[in-house]
């Protein structure tokens, strides 16, 4: 049986004046999956969130997710997606627990706000505001607010930048709470034993273009050991134009 | 309509959580009323004069600091960013803005006109109608304008030149502190062109009980820049950069 798709790409472009962000991209994540979504700095990675979730109006391309259109039928999708964007902050006068409770009224179920500053590392804050957290905690927050509306598909834009080892391994079993849970999670980074330990399936993308896509020990093959000598090899912009599929 | 009233509850508690926007907002124009009030009281029939033009001075900084630049700085921080996020219409997010200035304009009028009538007694015979028309129309006049602010500034330093450049030189020429009369001849046609010199003339009439067809002309240039701000802001509106 075919598993449906939570995110289906075709051949989407971005130019930023005369930067080209993303070169004719595809992609495709399946529900209930963990996805990677890897790259240099520069990549696209970020490009193609902020398309996904109707941020950004690509130049050309298709985009699907949750079988949406993120720009026609923006309102529906953002009820049942969860994002934590890489630069995204929140107000610093707002507290944590009255920020939960006012974004959690958007949506249709909603997480309990104590039980997700509880998972998210950060129980005994909800009274302090955003602009007291330290970086860290920002990060965790965000992400609190990414799971606010119980969504089933959790965006990740980077969410373990700036994360000490503790507070990372508590977002990597967060995540994977978030896969046994049925939610799919979109994750970009450019952390490849992330990746590796994460992800179901992972894609490289490289100059806004796919490199490569597959389970990691698919997408590792061409006798490389580790992801990231894969990644390094595909990446490196004197690798030959292409990569694998 | 849910979703905006939850909005509009975020964005007042926000405003009452920033001190520098309470303090211009609601204490400037109190402090301003009794240092002018301390000087001008005995003459008779100005404070009456002045009372209009501290609230013209106060909506017009609410506009465009107070909406102008905080759309600029939601913006350029990454806030509106996640505000976009949420399953709102961007309307929601601009009506909620204007309905918080709106209530934050309307009571700074009330506290004005009960500290000059408690203080120096000043007695308006005002025209609630006309003085509900100037205000239902000016209000929002002025706050669609400051939208615009923020909508077409790229950055804070940018909406804050564009926000004094506009309302330094209007309070001034539009007869907030003295009559436009007393302004030498080169600089009364460029007056005659500023929204505020007609929310002042329309708020005084109103105040000395004159009708609503007395201030026809002041409602329809109010009018007039509402359109012009409220198009600009729907058209040119981004959550992001």
């Amino acid at each position: 049986m075919a598993i449906a798709a939570a995110i289906e790409v075709e051949g989407l472009c971005r130019r930023y004046g005369r930067v080209v962000a993303l070169d004719g991209l595809d992609l495709g994540v399946r529900t209930g999956e963990v996805f990677g979504l890897l790259g240099r700095n520069g990549a696209g990675k970020t490009t193609t969130i902020e398309t996904l979730v109707g941020l950004q109006r690509p130049d050309a391309g298709r985009t699907r997710v949750l079988g949406l259109d993120p720009l026609r039928e923006g309102l529906l999708l953002k009820q049942r997606i969860g994002v934590q964007l890489q630069e995204a902050v929140f107000h610093p006068y707002l507290k944590l627990g009255e920020a939960l409770e006012f974004l959690g009224g958007f949506y249709p179920r909603r997480a309990e706000t104590r039980r997700l500053l509880a998972r998210t590392g950060l129980a005994d804050q909800a009274a302090v505001m955003y602009g007291q957290l330290s970086g860290g905690q920002r990060r965790r927050f965000l992400l609190a607010i990414a799971l606010v509306g119980e969504p089933e598909l959790l965006i990740l834009d980077e969410p373990t930048a700036g994360l000490d080892a503790h507070a990372r391994a508590d977002l990597w079993a967060l995540i994977r709470e978030a896969r046994a849970g049925g939610r799919t999670v979109l994750l970009a980074t450019h952390h490849l034993d992330e990746a590796e330990s994460l992800c179901d399936r992972v894609a490289i993308i490289h100059h806004g273009r796919l490199l490569a896509q597959g389970a990691p020990s698919e997408v590792v093959g061409g006798g490389h050991a580790r992801l990231e000598a894969a990644f390094l090899a595909l990446t490196s912009d004197t690798a030959p134009p292409g990569g694998m599929q | 309509m849910r979703g905006l009233w939850r909005l509009t509850l975020m964005e007042a508690r926000l405003f009452w959580r920033t001190p520098q926007a309470v303090f211009w907002t609601f204490f400037f124009p109190a402090f301003l009323l009794v240092l002018l009030g301390s000087v001008f009281a005995r003459q008779p029939g100005q404070m009456a004069f002045l009372i209009p033009g501290i609230l013209g001075m106060v909506l017009a900084s609410t506009a465009y600091y107070s909406i102008g630049v905080v759309v600029t700085y939601y913006r350029s921080t990454g806030f509106l960013k996640r505000l976009a996020l949420i399953p709102i219409p961007a309307w929601q997010f601009v009506l909620a803005q204007m309905l918080v200035r709106g209530a934050v304009v309307l009571a700074v009028g009330a506290v004005l006109l009960a500290m000059g009538a408690g203080l120096f007694q000043v007695r308006l015979s005002a025209q609630p109608l006309t003085l509900a028309a100037v205000m239902g129309l000016g209000t929002p006049a002025f706050l669609a304008t400051g939208f615009a602010v923020g909508v077409l500034a790229r950055s804070v330093e940018s909406a804050n030149s564009i926000a004094a450049f506009m309302f330094f030189p209007m309070t001034f020429l539009s007869g907030a502190y003295f009559p436009v009369e007393m302004l030498p001849g080169a600089l009364q046609p460029l007056s005659a062109v500023l929204p505020l010199t007609y929310f002042l003339r329309g708020l005084r009439t109103a105040a000395r009980g004159g009708g609503p067809a007395s201030v026809a002309t002041e409602l329809a240039v109010l009018a007039l820049w509402g359109a012009v701000g409220a198009l600009v802001s729907v058209r040119r509106f981004r959550w992001t950069t």
